[in-house]
């Protein structure tokens, strides 16, 4: 072609030099397999996509039927019976029936353990699901296990309320310390967000971790203050030992004594009393607050910046 | 260098080459990685899908870029996007780049075509607002035939599936457009209309390049072409010479190739 068919205005001259390789101006391509960006422009690229997360999130939660009312049913009946399992388990096991408090610490736990280890599980084959993406579009690579963490949350934010309904047929008091569970919950999801960019930069290479992942979730889940109250681990010495590498044991462990407090028995022994006198509050450990925003921002900071010196080499891995 | 850097140039590349790493297997595992540790074995392929490129493009022109199966242009095309990094080199891109790269592929096909405009625009940085304000026009300029834009993806036609991908590449306002064999699954009414709206765009200084191993549409819609064999540059020319050069090359007649679409 020679003559253009039609003009219009001119285009305003190209801002110069872009901040990132995302933005509009002009951008410099160099050779870098590994190394990393300049972070304030990339994070801020990555808030101005946010809606693309979001709606690639809800793709993903309209695929999978999670919208549909069974969808957010079974989200809810999953988990449920699943802890109903591990009730008669510890049933069998210690000899005599758990109470009603006994389920709800173990919902709350496990409740908030299935939302980490499904954020990492998703998170870790995002990169290689959403690979058509990768290959014909430059974004900033870190919005997709990012997405993996949102539809995390909102899968589990339904799940609430069967807690909130356990929570008062327990006889947990509702007190204000409840509050606390807020940003015990943000600290849980920003360390969830770096365990899933990690694995999901990981599974590029080693494309069979996702075979391993359910086997490390089930272990992790035994040593974490689930099945366990945190009073039980730090009464057994072997395990208390290790939990201080355990990022769960302040996370998670905070967030089952601020839902659930703790029993006060008549007769017997808590957390399993024969006859349960009262259930009095526990309130918020700032020890495992303090371990649990260190531990959150620690691996958030370790995960992300992993992923994003990788995610360059994505594309020609995939 | 920076400094020689021209204000008009859209694209320049500098002694571009981008290498694959692969290794034999097909999907790298932990267990293949450990049966290699194991054996004391490290093998690695390396496979140079562009080799010293360089060549610089002036805004409002149109590049073909022509060669056989395997020359690197779509690798090319990809460094220039900025998904692949160049391995060595240096390419400089001026403006914003919207890709249409090999059919189809970035759409999500179980998504409907509305839905998959929003997610396509949002990628790559428009607001809502934005995509809201072009969807109207990127559907009218589609045509797809009754109501298939509400439709899931997985039911198009590749020929739909091209429509709408190069409607949607064309109305994110790029300054640099990139086509990667996007054409050639329309039929001959809709190519006639999407040479008209990059003629547009070119009129618009805007620059486009074009990818094809027909030679039909790199003469029809370039005034500037390249022709790429295994990862090197042969020639750089007006399309009719790089065109001529190429098929001497391949040593097909001159007059088959006017009605050879795919050479």
């Amino acid at each position: 072609m020679t003559a253009p068919t039609s003009s219009t205005a001119p285009l305003p001259p190209p801002a110069r030099r872009a901040e990132t390789e995302f933005s509009p101006g002009v951008h410099i391509y160099e050779p870098h397999r590994a190394g990393l960006p300049k972070l304030k422009p990339y994070f801020r690229e990555l808030w101005g996509r946010r809606h693309f997360a979001i709606t690639l999130a809800h793709t993903d939660m309209r695929a999978a039927h999670t919208a549909t009312f069974f969808g957010q049913m079974w989200l809810i009946i999953n988990p449920l019976l699943l802890a109903l399992v591990y009730l008669l388990l510890v049933d069998v096991i210690s000899g005599r029936p758990q109470g009603l408090w006994y389920f709800s610490h173990l919902l709350s736990g496990l409740f908030v353990f299935y939302f980490v280890s499904g954020a990492i599980i998703q998170g870790s084959n995002i990169v290689v699901q959403e690979g058509g993406l990768i290959m014909n579009q430059a974004f900033p690579r870190l919005l997709l296990p990012l997405t993996s963490v949102y539809v995390a949350v909102r899968r589990f934010l339904p799940t609430l309320s069967i807690l909130i309904i356990f929570h008062f047929l327990s006889g947990t008091p509702t007190t204000i310390s409840l509050v606390w569970l807020i940003p015990i919950f943000a600290e849980i999801v920003l360390f969830t967000a770096g365990l899933a960019s990690f694995f999901a930069a990981v599974q590029v290479y080693f494309r069979d971790m996702s075979q391993f992942l359910p086997y490390f979730t089930r272990i992790w889940l035994y040593v974490s203050p689930v099945i366990f109250t945190v009073a039980q681990i730090k009464k057994k010495h072997t395990l208390a030992k290790l939990e201080l590498l355990n990022p769960l044991m302040s996370l998670l462990g905070n967030w089952t004594q601020v839902f659930a407090g703790e029993p006060v028995c008549r007769t017997g022994t808590a957390p399993s009393c024969k006859t349960l006198d009262h259930v009095q509050t526990v309130g918020v450990s700032y020890h495992f607050l303090a371990a649990g925003l260190a531990w959150a921002v620690g691996v958030f900071a370790i995960g992300a910046l992993f992923y994003i010196s990788r995610e360059r080499d994505f594309a020609v891995r995939l | 260098m920076p400094s020689a850097f021209d204000d008009d140039i859209a694209i320049s590349c500098q002694n571009v080459s981008v290498t694959y790493k692969t290794t034999f297997e097909k999907i790298p595992t932990f267990k293949s990685a450990i049966v290699r540790l194991g054996r004391g074995e490290r093998i690695v392929r390396l496979v140079p899908a562009v080799k010293d490129l360089s060549f610089d493009l002036y805004h409002g022109n149109v590049l073909g870029i022509i060669g056989a199966n395997g020359a690197g242009k779509s690798t090319l095309l990809r460094a220039i996007a900025g998904i692949l990094p160049p391995t060595e080199g240096r390419i400089v891109v001026d403006g914003k780049v919207s890709t249409l790269l090999s059919l189809g592929v970035g759409f999500d096909r179980r998504l409907t075509g509305r839905q998959n405009i929003e997610l396509g625009g949002l990628a790559s940085g428009l607001s809502r607002g934005e995509i809201k304000e072009r969807a109207e026009r990127i559907i009218d300029f589609a045509e797809l035939p009754d109501d298939f834009i509400d439709m899931p993806m997985r039911t198009y036609s590749a020929g739909m599936g091209g429509r709408l991908a190069f409607s949607v590449a064309v109305h994110l306002e790029p300054d640099i457009l990139l086509i990667d064999e996007a054409l050639s699954a329309g039929d001959a009414k809709f190519k006639e209309k999407a040479a008209a709206k990059m003629a547009e765009l070119c009129g618009q200084a805007r620059t486009i390049v074009l990818v094809s191993h027909g030679l039909g549409a790199i003469l029809e819609m370039c005034n500037d072409a390249i022709w790429m064999d295994k990862g090197k540059l042969m020639m750089r020319g007006h399309p009719d010479e790089v065109a001529d050069a190429y098929t001497d090359f391949l040593g097909v007649s001159r007059t088959a190739r006017s009605t050879m679409e795919d050479v």
